[in-house]
């Protein structure tokens, strides 16, 4: 059995559902973002990716990897370009005890966020999405800025599988020298295609009509009560303490 | 060499799409799979060149059936080439010049290939600095078609060569597979254009309904209809 994403998230299964699901992200994401410790960020991560896994499996959730493709250059440059107390020394660059914590104070705060984003990415039709932020009085103009993000983020994902698919024909895992060629080569275009494929897209609705709000109904139901309260305890929990 | 399916099914998420498909492409030849829009040419043509396993099934390229060693596919990505149908799924390089290496760097063969004259081959002198993705369609397929060239296989699969193109890139598509088969390449391409299939083809088969309906060296209008290739509708009014 072989899906794209759409179809991940048309079989998705998860355990909380509906607008909740959305209100839950939201709220976690902020939580998340916001932590003072990396433990509340490590917890986020690890209960996000459970939900994400029972939602949709293992296997659709290796895209969340892309992402990272696009931290790791940011973070190489904050590590040596932080000021501080120099631990390891590469001709004229330093790396800096500052420089590692804000590394890791980034990489757990952009990880976990990358993680609870894909949760609602894995297992919820944008159209829920965007109902649900409209019936909760979000303005219309960030309403469609976050469905411009969250359309951008799939459009990543579909684009690096276009591309790695097109590796793969030419032998671009073939070893691990290849492995890194083709990863430098697809992250070198992958993020200049997206956005030409976003632009496209972005033409081809306003083609159909579309004027900065997108017709959208969604899963009026929502379910998992139970365990998105415990999920914001916790989170709230280890914030306190 | 020669590519085999045998009993082949394949399922996506909403639909079965391979339902048993029994098919042979033999060396030296240009076969031609047609079969209407969604007939599932895609998904088969991708099967042999290991980018899809079928659900059951064998694939058989020279004999010996597509497994997950990764040594095996290597082998065989490099002997059965494979032209995505649009070439912007292809392409990834930020220039021609480095997406028609892109193939022989990974088989180690980057030495032995001149790019340029690679690019001559398919009428595209001198472009090697340009933006495959600023170029036309036509140009785009040419640069796709370039890059599987220079990994010199023995087998190329094309994935409807001529979607897309006017009249004239077309032609120029033609002559284009003439010239590879005279250089002694096999060619298994898939079109929903019956005149193009019995145009470039030795042989010719047709897809539909997830299975091989029909086979032959060439294909009457009568057969065309009855199985959806509907060519000649338009030219009818």
């Amino acid at each position: 059995m072989h899906k794209t994403l759409e179809g991940v998230q048309q079989s998705a299964t998860p355990a909380i559902r509906g607008p909740l699901q959305v209100y839950l992200v939201v709220l976690a994401l902020g939580l998340t973002v916001t932590a003072p410790s990396r433990l509340a960020q490590v917890i986020a991560a690890a209960v996000f990716l459970g939900l994400a896994i029972d939602a949709v499996g293992v296997r659709p959730l290796r895209w969340l990897a892309v992402p990272v493709f696009f931290l790791i250059p940011g973070l190489a440059i904050i590590l040596v370009t932080t000021p501080g107390h120099g631990l390891i020394e590469f001709g004229p660059l330093t790396i800096t005890q500052g420089g590692v914590k804000t590394v890791l104070d980034t990489l757990t705060r952009s990880g976990a966020s990358i993680i609870v984003l894909g949760f609602l990415i894995a297992s919820t039709p944008v159209s829920t999405v965007i109902a649900t932020l409209r019936r909760a009085g979000l303005p219309s103009v960030l309403v469609e800025l976050l469905l411009y993000v969250y359309r951008a983020i799939g459009t990543v994902f579909v684009e690096a599988e276009r591309m790695q698919t097109a590796a793969k024909a030419r032998v671009g895992y073939s070893n691990r020298r290849a492995k890194i060629r083709t990863t430098k080569l697809i992250a070198s275009t992958l993020f200049l295609r997206t956005i030409d494929r976003v632009t496209h897209l972005d033409e081809a609705m306003r083609a159909r009509g579309y004027a900065g709000k997108a017709p959208a109904t969604a899963e009026a139901e929502s379910h998992g009560y139970g365990l998105s309260i415990g999920i914001l305890a916790v989170l709230l929990g280890v914030r306190i303490l | 060499m020669t590519l085999v399916a045998e009993d082949v099914r394949f399922a996506y998420a909403d639909r079965d799409v391979l339902q048993g498909v029994d098919f042979t492409a033999l060396e030296g030849e240009v076969t031609a799979l047609l079969g209407p829009n969604g007939a599932g040419k895609s998904t088969l043509l991708k099967h042999f060149n290991g980018l899809l396993r079928p659900d059951s099934g064998r694939i058989l390229v020279d004999g010996n059936r597509i497994t997950d060693d990764q040594a095996q596919l290597r082998e065989i990505r490099s002997r059965v080439g494979f032209v995505f149908q649009n070439p912007e799924n292809q392409l990834l390089a930020p220039t021609v010049r480095q997406d028609v290496s892109f193939g022989p760097r990974n088989i180690d063969t980057a030495d032995e290939v001149d790019i340029e004259a690679t690019l001559a081959r398919v009428g595209l002198d001198g472009a090697g600095n340009r933006h495959p993705h600023t170029m036309s369609n036509g140009e785009q397929k040419r640069v796709a078609l370039a890059g599987v060239l220079a990994m010199d296989p023995d087998y190329i699969v094309m994935d409807e060569p001529t979607a897309g193109l006017d009249g004239a890139g077309a032609e120029r598509f033609v002559g284009l597979i003439e010239e590879l088969v005279d250089a002694g390449v096999s060619i298994l391409l898939s079109t929903h254009h019956v005149g193009f299939g019995k145009a470039v083809a030795d042989r010719l088969a047709v897809l539909k309904g997830g299975q091989i309906v029909y086979e032959g060296d060439t294909i009457g209008r009568d057969t065309a209809d009855r199985y959806g290739l509907r060519t000649w509708a338009l030219e009818r009014r």
